[in-house]
């Protein structure tokens, strides 16, 4: 008895037999191969968390070019063939402003990387978008562990008269009566006691102070990253293979319409509410 | 054996891992650094019951943490300096660079500096250019034998040129007593 070399979590979708087939797409190849324990273990470890994706519906793993050679080397070993029929060819670096309708958590990848997955506006049900979390912490002003900067959102250096701006957009994000996600009330108390501390010059100094001496102690391993924004309109330079692999952001801007501004969360399924810009905050 | 992983009662670890707060949000009701001096010399026994300055320091620093808990943060220096929030600080041995001390310090320089030692610094006039720097009051509490000067002259000095208060706590013992009288005293 054969299997998919992962089973498809689709019942529809198709069960692959016999040697490996390589389809190339615009961006990436789908590789559709029988289901071997070893060689998905030895396919999880050497390609990269970046460049493989799993289509369910398909029943094939998508696979960037840049790893075709790995994937090739571990089933020409056993099938003495590895036909490709096409050719794709991964996106160099590019910029440009991308419409992240929603981003999820960081985790730690069975590869040892650390990033979030996301999906465009156009394509709300396909993790199309992939951040490193070294991008997020890097934009966020997250330097490791959670500071009252890292709630709202910006660096430690952050001119005083940008805080309250910075203080009103995160309280929209996470009101809970907007955000219903689990642990958002918390999350809500936490930026405004951020707030407090940060407001008046002189507490913020003394903050400044606790922080930096505490810089001094080495710190633990890192936790689960939260994006204090999970949607806007994100200036950034990405790569384009099996994901649009975000190396960069430049800029990231709410998405507006009207006097309201969208903010999404996840519960059981992405949940959309437009709130209006001057309540919360 | 204390070492970087022990945690006072009373510290700014614990008070942070009580209140479920970060080590940033804790520091920021403490009311004093305490600089310890755990350099070779406090490994002489001829504290209380032949134990070390340095045994008897940390069981001081202990009692005065549990009564002022979350208000006391504990550096410790020999040829370095580092802040240990479990308040717990390990013998480091080595020199006395107090002047590498002051300046890890004096990312803090909002609350009153307490510098406990048993000796005089490696480079004094290093010590005391950097303690210029600093804008806090500056007390000393020495823990040598009572019978050497030197070192208990230097940290008079330093104390009375940055508004602080000079106490001794011969071989460490009441030691704690101290660090509360310029508690209670308002440095």
């Amino acid at each position: 008895m054969s299997f998919s070399w992962s089973r498809p979590i689709s019942p529809d979708a198709p069960i692959h037999k016999g040697p490996p087939r390589v389809v190339a797409r615009d961006t990436y190849y789908q590789v559709y191969a029988e289901y071997d324990y070893y060689r998905l273990k030895r396919f999880k470890h050497e390609v990269p968390y970046c460049h493989r994706r799993w289509d369910a519906v398909l029943g094939c793993w998508d696979v960037d070019p840049r790893s075709l050679d790995i994937v090739r080397r571990i089933y020409y070993s056993v099938y003495r063939r590895f036909p490709v029929e096409g050719h794709a060819q991964a996106i160099p670096s590019a910029t440009d402003t991308l419409f992240v309708y929603y981003l999820g958590m960081s985790h730690s990848r069975d590869d040892g990387s650390r990033c979030s997955l996301g999906c465009f506006i156009s394509n709300k049900n396909t993790w199309d978008v992939l951040i490193p979390e070294s991008v997020l912490r890097a934009w966020f002003g997250d330097e490791g562990n959670t500071t009252y900067y890292s709630l709202l959102g910006v660096h430690s250096n952050v001119p005083q008269e940008a805080l309250r701006a910075a203080y009103r957009r995160m309280a929209k994000q996470w009101h809970p009566d907007v955000c219903h996600e689990a642990g958002a009330t918390e999350r809500f108390k936490a930026i405004n006691a951020a707030w407090e501390q940060l407001r008046d010059p002189a507490s913020r100094a003394r903050y400044d102070a606790a922080l930096k001496l505490a810089a001094l102690v080495p710190q633990d391993e890192l936790a689960e990253y939260q994006p204090p924004l999970r949607c806007g309109l994100l200036t950034a330079t990405y790569q384009r293979g099996v994901y649009y692999l975000i190396e960069n952001i430049s800029a990231w801007a709410d998405v507006e319409s009207g006097d309201t501004v969208l903010t999404t969360y996840y519960d059981d399924g992405i949940v959309e509410r437009w709130t209006q810009k001057e309540k919360y905050g | 054996m204390a070492n970087d992983l022990a945690i006072a009662t009373g510290s700014i670890a614990d008070v942070a891992r009580q209140r479920g707060i970060s080590l940033p949000e804790a520091l920021l009701d403490c009311r004093c650094l305490a600089i310890i001096d755990v350099s070779s010399s406090m490994s002489i026994d001829d504290s209380r019951g032949n134990r070390t300055r340095y045994d008897v320091a940390v069981e001081e620093l202990a009692i005065i943490q549990k009564k002022y808990a979350g208000q006391v943060a504990v550096i410790a220096f020999s040829d370095k300096a580092i802040f240990y929030p479990g308040g717990v600080p390990a013998l480091l041995g080595g020199g006395t660079d107090l002047a590498e001390a002051l300046r890890v310090a004096s990312t803090f320089d909002h609350v009153p500096f307490i510098v406990i030692s048993d000796g005089e610094p490696d480079d004094a006039n290093a010590a005391l250019a950097i303690a210029a720097t600093i804008k806090s009051p500056i007390s000393t509490i020495y823990v040598g034998p009572e019978t050497r000067s030197h070192g208990r002259a230097f940290l008079s000095r330093l104390a009375s040129q940055h508004r602080g208060q000079a106490y001794t706590a011969a071989r460490a013992i009441a030691l704690a007593d101290k660090v509360q009288l310029l508690l209670e005293g308002g440095m």
